[in-house]
């Protein structure tokens, strides 16, 4: 399955035209397979310009087997890959200075300050002694590690290091960026900073492929790669995911407890209605599937109007947690398989 | 243009920072090998061991005058513990470990050799030490060379007055007749060195290297093992490169901590003397480090981990305690094993490093040839398995 820019499903006439977009990655057909037999298989995807891509997977599924496949790291079995209009193994030392790259560990130095360990960076990518004092300073500040520039790395905190790193891949300001579970064992608050500061870069026109094993996190992504067994079983924006799974969107209906008989009578009398579901915790709670929920809402208003004994409580257009939606896709993969 | 020059200072300064943050570290490498030299100076006693001896006399005892003379020659080798006919009791004792030696006088010398016959001056030993046991019987050598000198002297003395006593007069000394041919020594240094100080070049050589081959080794396994050779494969830098850079933040560490050993070694009360160019000896510490760096540096792209890189740099260090020259002379070794020996940067080094510290001349054309050798191979192989086993991709 292949994505259009806007993040709606795209036509094969419009996969061409993303095509001649030049996307900033392309993986046609890509397999990697390692000697035990795992790995990943049948990779296909396109990423525009300034996107948040987001790969998302139990462990072990092939997350950072794809993203060391599109950094160079391994070699594509069979298959296609492009990346910045490169195959990763041939990166020119040009193209490498466009990428920025955050392994899933702690990869910088325990004797060195922050500062340090950012210079060195720096270094790395041959920015000069002069020019590179004010973007070390802006990726400092962007990650809000300023106050702890003179401080040894090894005694940073768990998350104070994974802002470190963050850091590290901001330095040389690359147009591409692969964060390999940057969140992993961050605390949620500094999750959402982290997530936000990723949106932030995507507003500056930057590519983002992330890879991450939270499912709560897809939300945050413009596209989201859910994989499973070294396949990606489902490609497509969060809000595409969503109806995938739940077969619709859905409105959340709380109606005076006395009522829900005769409200879930109504709503399964309604063409636009697909189905209801009642809540097991909150006896008023109802949840009813729909083809477009804007559309259906005033429909809905309607209908009950017409019986002045129900009381609508609340009604409105419900996103539930893509935990769910996550575990949903999963169990249609595995339905998928037994059949 | 400048990149390169960028990245390759980023490991200089890197792997500078990261040595300077470890004070222990330094003191470590710097007073490590001064306070071996210190007590090797103050303790070593000579290569010579000290022989515990049980003299064994005939029971029918031995003239007082004989027995002077034999004690004096004796004792030039070997230490008398006691002198007494118990030959038993010494056998006892030096099974027990409590002497060393026991060196029994056969009886009637003087009656055997009018008689025409040899007499036997046992010694018994105890030793599995294969050295030792050539000192023993070295030294037992020279002391029974020397009792038959005496003996010699006495008979001819006595000829001499039998002969005399008939009318026939010898104008030679009978020491002269005994021992016509004497040795003479001449050492132009003048003297020798004292232990400590002919050993102080080559311990310094030895530790250098082992620093080398230590940082070497752990320096790439490290990088692996901590994740950032995956961080070098995607930034743009070469491992040329990084090789370079780690090569040159060493040796500025080694130069240093070799500049302070020298002062130590110098300017402190075990005056090892420093004779030669400082100009020489710095260029020549440049090239020996560069080529222990180079070894450690193939182990480093060899080992899976850092306990392996130190257990194959205790190996060099073994094989450069027995093959380089440092305890044993390299010609002792047949030539199969001797090319072993030059391969080794110490063998060369301790050669070098004598000569300029302690002669004042200038190191052999070959020192310099071989080192440079030494250097240049190790690199090539260095940066070349370095890509080769991290730039593979899988």
């Amino acid at each position: 399955m292949q994505v259009s820019t806007t993040g709606s499903l795209a036509t094969r006439s419009e996969m061409t035209a993303i095509d001649a977009q030049a996307s900033v990655i392309s993986a046609n057909n890509v397999e990697h397979v390692f000697s035990e037999g795992v790995g990943v298989f049948d990779l296909n995807f396109e990423i525009p310009p300034g996107t948040i891509f987001g790969m998302i997977g139990p462990s072990g599924c092939g997350k950072t087997t794809t993203v060391r496949l599109l950094t160079g790291l391994y070699r594509p079995d069979h298959g296609k890959l492009m990346v910045l209009k490169q195959a990763p193994i041939n990166f020119s030392s040009r193209t490498r200075t466009q990428i920025g790259y955050m392994p899933q560990h702690f990869v910088l130095y325990p004797n060195l300050t922050v500062w340090e360990n950012l210079n060195f960076v720096a270094s790395l990518y041959g920015m000069g002694y002069l020019k590179r004092r004010r973007p070390l300073n802006d990726a400092l500040e962007f990650v809000e590690l300023s106050h702890a520039r003179n401080r040894l790395s090894s005694q940073l905190s768990g998350g104070m290091q994974r802002r470190l790193q963050l850091a590290c891949m901001l330095v040389n300001s690359p147009q591409l960026m692969f964060a390999d579970e940057p969140t992993a064992g961050v605390d949620p608050v500094l999750r959402a900073k982290f997530w936000e500061h990723f949106r932030s870069l995507r507003d500056q026109g930057k590519t983002l492929f992330v890879t991450t094993q939270y499912v709560g996190e897809a939300a945050y992504c413009d596209l989201i790669a859910v994989m499973r067994a070294g396949r990606i079983i489902h490609l497509d924006t969060p809000a595409n995911l969503q109806r995938k799974a739940l077969g619709g969107e859905i409105i959340k209906l709380v109606v005076n407890p006395a009522d829900v008989s005769a409200v879930i009578q109504i709503c399964y009398q309604h063409p636009a209605i697909n189905d209801v579901r009642r809540s097991n915790r909150e006896p008023g709670l109802l949840y009813l599937q729909v083809e477009d929920a804007a559309a259906t809402l005033p429909l809905l208003f309607g209908v009950l109007g017409q019986h002045p004994e129900i009381t609508v409580q609340q009604a409105e257009k419900y996103a539930p947690p893509f935990d769910d939606i996550f575990i949903q896709l999963m169990e249609q993969a595995e339905g998928e398989d037994h059949v | 243009m400048f990149r390169p020059i960028i990245r390759l200072f980023a490991f200089f300064s890197k792997e500078v920072r990261e040595i300077v943050r470890q004070p222990r570290l330094i003191l470590s490498l710097l007073l490590g090998p001064f306070l071996i030299l210190l007590l090797f100076g103050v303790g070593y006693q000579g290569e010579r061991p000290k022989l515990r001896t049980a003299l064994i006399v005939p029971a029918q005892g031995v003239d007082q005058a004989q027995l002077d003379a034999l004690k004096k020659s004796i004792g030039l080798n070997f230490t008398i513990e006691t002198v007494d006919s118990d030959l038993n009791g010494a056998m006892a004792r030096l099974q027990a470990g409590q002497i060393e030696v026991v060196e029994v006088i056969p009886p009637q010398i003087q009656e055997n050799l009018i008689g025409g016959k040899q007499s036997q001056v046992d010694f018994q030993y105890n030793q599995i030490n294969p050295v030792n046991e050539q000192w023993i019987r070295y030294l037992a050598y020279a002391q029974v060379n020397e009792m038959n000198r005496f003996i010699q002297t006495q008979a001819i003395t006595q000829m001499q007055t039998d002969l005399k006593n008939r009318g026939v007069e010898s104008t030679i000394p009978p020491e002269v007749l005994a021992a016509p041919v004497m040795p003479t020594y001449r050492n132009l240094q003048g003297t020798s060195l004292a232990f400590m100080t002919f050993y102080a070049p080559g311990v310094m050589a030895l530790m250098i290297q082992h620093i080398a081959v230590t940082l070497g080794a752990l320096s790439l396994v490290r990088e692996r093992l901590l994740g950032a050779v995956e961080l070098f494969q995607v930034a743009p830098v070469s491992f040329m490169e990084v090789l370079l850079g780690k090569y040159l933040g060493y040796t500025l560490i080694i130069g240093v901590m070799a500049a302070a050993l020298i002062s130590l070694l110098v300017f402190t009360p075990l005056a090892v003397p420093f004779l030669g160019s400082i100009i020489f000896f710095a260029v020549l510490i440049l090239l020996f480090t560069a080529a222990a760096l180079g070894i450690g540096f193939m182990i480093s792209v060899w080992s899976t981990s850092d306990s392996q890189a130190i257990q194959l740099s205790m190996l060099v260090l073994l094989m450069s305690m027995f093959f380089s020259g440092f305890f044993l002379p390299l010609e002792n070794f047949t030539p199969a094993v001797q090319l072993v020996g030059f391969a080794l940067p110490l063998t060369h080094a301790i050669n070098g490093f004598q000569n300029i510290m302690l002669r004042g001349t200038l190191p052999a054309d070959n020192t310099w040839i071989l080192l440079a050798i030494i250097a240049s191979v190790t690199f090539l192989l260095a940066v070349g398995g370095a890509r080769w086993r991290f730039l593979q991709v899988e």
